[in-house]
This record gives structure tokens, C-alpha cells and sequence, in this order.
């Protein structure tokens, strides 16, 4: 399997498509910190009413305590920062800020879509069929894409933890903060497993739907959270089947996505890691399992 | 199981309920240059997916290299394919592409390698050339040059010869033989070109509708080709019935006034006078040469069917 890692982190450096995801993790964080510096001069004009000022704040607000986790499961991408970091004496925490594009799933669009174009190319190109000779070389393929799906997630980790570091003091009105602590470093690590877990679906999905477009459309759908409204289906019919208050989300890699951060509790966090562990075995034995019965086409 | 490179019984294959290949039992020969003949559809390609693993089979047993059940799985490095299209990333180059396959086969000192392997394709040229931007027939070559890497012992080429020009297919041809002689590379071919497999194949087999029909060396093909009975008659089911009661059952009724019948030439007096004493009329009885061709259509259900 170890010469099948080796190849596939061989195809890695030899196509331009890895530096361009990298290069539009760069251009999310640009966006975002350019998104929150126009919000910042908005609300620091004089160019909106006092009324106008109270309707953008607590919009904010509202979106703030999604993201806390109160109302993990709600439907889109737009995270907004914190509403104290809008004050441009305030100091803004790099790392925490960060947290943004995670939170609002593009991140994990990016890793999923990559997972789904890298772990299918030879699939799709027939150069599987070049590969025959090991035993069970289907699930060591498969094991092998795992593998530069979790360097990759890596490494969009980095350059986005990196890229905040650097353009943040450039384009922030505010002075920003490099300090992290030990909690907020934890909240890093269960995110980058719960996006790998995201990672391993969107595997797993082209091995059963055998083509691209369907794990990519399912695979933005639950990074978008679309899929809140089936958890608060199943939560409903929990609580009036069992009289018990339960949020599936918090046992899905999905549903983990908007519940870590730096503030988050210690049970969430470890909850987090458990939900991405038990889910990236679940998925990729599902995986190699499916693939190795199927017939290469 | 045997001695055989690769050995096949009662290989069976359904996809849904359409069976797509029916209790085949192949044969392939240490050595052998094995090229399989079969319309589109027959289901050349999927016994070829399978002996190489790419599919798993219904029913039947497959031994590769004398080892059958899942020892012989472990034989399965020793197998170089070219199935269907080659399988290329087109937008590595065709260095890139076989460095690749050297990498999955642990394959040192690869530049010396991979530039041999180049020249014996005829891509030395275009190794830089992205493999996207290859014609039809350079990609075959590149398929093949992939099937090579690793020194294999068994060759399965689908259609190998698909897309090239004269030149490309005589170069190939020439590459397969050389292989086979020198490398004693044994070789499994499915080819549309009959004319091109005659050429080259020391065994053929004919495959139609999942099912093998035949399965000779080219000499006992070429013996069957060249030489048939055909008997011009107005009575065609009298006169089977006659070659039946005369122990001739390898005969075919073309039409309502024609027979081929493919064994027995060197007794084509005897054949005569059962039809004179049967009282069976008929306007003409020959030896007549054939091609491999006109075999192949006839065992396939005539030219409507192929």
C-alpha cells in the first residue's frame, strides 16, 4: 500500500490542481477578512441611520448564536464575525477569527470536492486498470486517496491558519492577536477531523454513486447545513416518541462543523474528535468494502 | 488445476439477467500469443476483466499461472492489461503516466526504464508531451507501454491495435511477436481485425453471444478455413441428416441450397457416393478455400449477426 501512497503523493506534485485549492483557501480568507473590513467601515460611518445600524447588529446577533451552537443546524454559509471585533479598538484574535470560513463550511466544500476529484480521477480515467497486481488493491487505492485527503486537509489547515496570520494585520482595521490557547488549539485538531470525516463520505460516496457529480451536489448540501432540517426532524420525532431532548447533529461530523470553536465546551470538543474518529473508520471499511465487490467499469 | 498460463471453467458472468458470458472454459498455453475473436458484444472484454480482476465472476473458477481460488489472486502483479481505452491521466505527460505504474510496482531506477519502455512503444519523442493531447494511436501505444512496466508474464491487450494507422499496427505487431520471442511475454488478444490476429496469434478463440465456440491453434484453424466441403443441393435437411448418419456433425446449412461442411475433405469421394446412394439431388459437391473471416462469420451466425 505504501507504493500506492508514494504514486498517488507522486500525481500530487505533478498536477497543477492541489496548488489551485490551495489557492482558493488564500482567496476565502481574503474574502472573508475583506467582507468583515467592509462591515467594519459600514458600521463605523456615518452612512447608515441609527435604525439601520440596530437592524445590522442584531442580525449579527442572531447569526452569532448560530454559530455558539444554540441552533446547530441552520441552513447557509454566512457566518458573520463576532460583533465586538467590528469596533476597530478592539483586538481580534487571529485564530478565533479563522474560525470563519470553517464554521461557514467552505472549507469543507473545498476538502470534499477535492476528496471527490482526486479519489476518483484514476476511476474515471481507467488508469485503475493499469493497477491490477495486489491483493485487494481496490481498498488499498482507496486507503491510499484517505491518505492524501488527510495531508491535504492538513495543509488547507495551514495555508488558511497562515494566510489569516498574514493578510489579517493588512486588511483588519483592528490590531490582531496571535496568542492561542491550549482550548482553542484542541477546537483546531477536532475541526481538521471532523472535515477529514467529511472527506472520507465524499469517498465513500463515489464509490457507491460510481461518478463525480452526486457526492460533490450531496457533499455542498451537508456543508451548507441543508441537511439541519432532517436533524430537527429527527429530533422532533425523538422527543415525542421518547420524551427526550437530543440534537443528532452533535453525533455527526456535519452537524461538528458549526459547534467548534475556541469558546466551545470541553465536551463538545471531545465529542467532536470521537463522532469524526468512529465515522472516518465507519465510512472508509464501508468503503473499501464496496469497492472491493464492485466491478472496475 | 493444470499446467495452464491462465485456465477457465465454467467461467460465468451476468449482468442483471443478460448473461454476458456463459460457462466458458478458456485455455491459454505458456508462450502462446491467445487472440480472442467476437463481435461487439460477445463478452471478449469482460472475460478479459476478469481473469485480470478488474470483475468478479458469477460462477466458474479462473487459474492463473497454475493456482486457482484466491492464491491465484496473489499472480495478478505477473499481468500487464490494456482494457478497453488505455487508462491515462491526460494531463501528466506520457513520462509521468508509466512513472506512475513504475512507482505502484515498486520499480527502481526508473528514468533507464521508463526511456526503454518509451522507445519500444515509439513515444520516445513525445515522453514530455502531455498525454491529453496524444492521437488515438499514441495512446494505444502508451497503454501498452503501461501493460509492459513491471515485466509481466501475461500480456491482456483489448483491442490493442484499436486506432492505429498501418504502419502503427504492423509496429505492433511486430513489437507483440518480438515480445513474445524474446521476453516470452504470453500474450492474450481481442482484436476486431481478424485479418491482424491471423497474423500474429498462434492460438485463436472464437467467442459469440458469452459463449467460446472454438478454441484451436492457428495451424487447425487455417486447416479448417482453407479446406470445406460445399455441397450445392435442393435437399439441405436430407443431406445433413445423411452427414449426421455418416458421423459429420461439424457442418453448417447456409441456406436453403447450400452446405458447408468442415470436416471429412480428404474423404470427399466416400461423402459422394452416400449422397448418390441416399438419392439426394444436388448440382455440386467441392473442396472450397475460405478465410478466417468467412469462418468467423459463419460460426457467429452469418453476416447479419457479426
Amino acid at each position: 500500500m505504501l507504493k500506492f501512497i508514494k504514486m498517488d503523493f507522486y500525481r500530487v506534485s505533478r498536477q497543477k490542481s492541489t496548488f489551485i485549492f490551495l489557492a482558493i483557501v488564500v482567496g476565502i480568507v481574503l474574502m472573508t477578512l475583506g467582507a468583515t473590513r467592509l462591515e467594519q467601515e459600514l458600521l463605523n460611518s456615518d452612512l447608515l441611520t441609527a435604525e439601520e445600524t440596530q437592524i445590522f447588529t442584531s442580525t449579527m446577533e442572531m447569526t452569532d448564536s448560530a454559530d455558539s451552537g444554540i441552533l446547530a443546524g441552520g441552513i447557509g454559509m454566512n457566518v458573520n464575525p463576532s460583533l465586538e471585533w467590528m469596533d476597530p479598538d478592539s483586538e481580534v484574535p487571529v485564530f478565533e477569527f479563522a474560525e470563519q470560513p470553517l464554521k461557514g463550511g467552505m472549507i469543507a466544500i473545498l476538502i470534499m470536492v477535492y476528496a471527490v476529484i482526486f479519489g476518483y480521477a484514476e476511476r474515471r480515467n481507467g488508469y485503475i486498470k493499469n493497477l491490477v497486481g495486489e491483493k485487494h488493491f481496490k481498498a488499498k487505492l482507496l486507503l491510499s486517496k484517505m491518505s492524501v485527503v488527510a495531508v491535504f486537509t492538513a495543509v488547507v489547515f495551514l495555508v488558511l491558519y497562515l494566510a489569516m496570520m498574514l493578510f489579517a494585520p493588512l486588511i483588519m482595521m483592528n490590531s490582531i492577536s496571535y496568542s492561542i490557547s491550549g482550548d482553542m488549539f484542541l477546537a483546531i485538531i477536532a475541526q481538521y477531523a471532523v472535515h477529514l470525516a467529511l472527506g472520507a463520505f465524499t469517498l465513500l460516496l463515489t464509490i457507491i454513486f460510481e461518478g463525480t457529480t452526486l457526492p460533490i451536489v450531496i457533499g455542498t448540501l451537508l456543508s451548507m447545513g441543508i441537511f439541519g432540517l432532517l436533524y430537527n426532524l429527527i429530533n422532533s420525532l425523538i422527543l415525542k416518541l421518547f420524551d427526550k431532548a437530543v440534537s443528532v447533529a452533535n453525533y455527526l461530523p456535519s452537524g461538528q462543523l458549526r459547534l467548534m470553536n475556541g469558546g466551545a465546551a470541553d465536551g463538545d470538543i471531545s465529542r467532536g474528535f470521537i463522532v469524526a474518529g468512529v465515522f472516518i473508520v465507519l465510512y472508509l471499511i464501508l468503503a473499501c468494502f464496496i469497492a472491493e465487490k464492485k466491478d472496475v467499469k | 488445476m493444470s499446467g495452464y498460463l491462465v485456465e477457465t471453467k465454467k467461467l460465468t458472468k451476468k449482468f442483471g439477467n443478460q448473461l454476458a458470458v456463459n460457462n466458458v472454459d478458456l485455455k491459454i498455453e505458456r508462450g502462446a500469443i491467445y487472440g480472442l475473436i467476437g463481435r461487439n458484444g460477445a463478452g471478449k472484454t469482460t472475460i478479459m476483466k476478469m481473469i485480470c480482476g478488474l470483475s468478479s465472476a458469477n460462477s466458474g473458477e479462473i487459474s492463473l499461472f497454475g493456482k486457482s481460488g484466491e492464491e491465484s489472486r496473489e499472480c495478478l502483479g505477473r499481468i500487464g492489461t490494456l482494457i478497453e481505452n488505455p487508462g491515462i491521466y491526460p494531463r501528466l505527460s506520457a513520462y509521468d503516466n508509466l512513472k506512475l505504474k513504475c512507482i505502484a510496482n515498486g520499480i527502481p531506477e526508473q528514468k533507464k526504464y521508463i526511456a526503454d519502455i518509451l522507445q519500444m512503444v515509439g513515444l520516445s519523442d513525445a515522453a514530455q508531451k502531455k498525454a491529453g493531447r496524444f492521437s488515438l494511436g499514441m495512446k494505444q501505444r502508451l497503454g501498452i507501454g503501461l501493460a509492459l512496466i513491471g515485466e509481466p508474464d501475461l500480456c491482456v491487450l483489448d483491442e490493442p491495435i484499436n486506432g492505429l494507422d498501418p504502419q502503427g499496427i504492423a509496429e505492433i505487431r511486430e513489437l507483440i511477436y518480438k515480445l513474445n520471442k524474446e521476453r516470452h511475454i504470453t500474450f492474450m488478444i481481442s482484436s476486431h481485425i481478424l485479418g491482424e490476429l491471423d497474423r500474429v496469434a498462434t492460438h485463436i478463440g472464437i467467442i459469440n453471444d458469452g459463449r467460446l465456440l472454438e478454441e484451436q491453434t492457428i495451424e487447425e484453424l487455417h486447416a479448417k478455413c482453407m479446406n470445406r466441403i460445399e455441397l450445392q443441393t435442393s435437399e439441405p435437411d436430407r443431406a445433413a441428416a445423411m452427414l449426421e448418419e455418416m458421423g459429420y456433425k461439424n457442418y453448417k446449412v447456409v441456406n436453403s441450397n447450400l452446405i458447408y461442411l468442415f470436416d471429412g475433405v480428404d474423404n470427399l469421394k466416400g461423402i459422394t457416393r452416400g449422397i448418390l446412394d441416399a438419392d439426394i439431388s444436388f448440382t455440386n459437391i467441392g473442396i472450397c478455400n475460405g478465410n478466417l473471416e468467412e469462418y468467423f462469420l459463419e460460426k457467429c451466425g452469418g453476416v447479419e449477426n457479426a
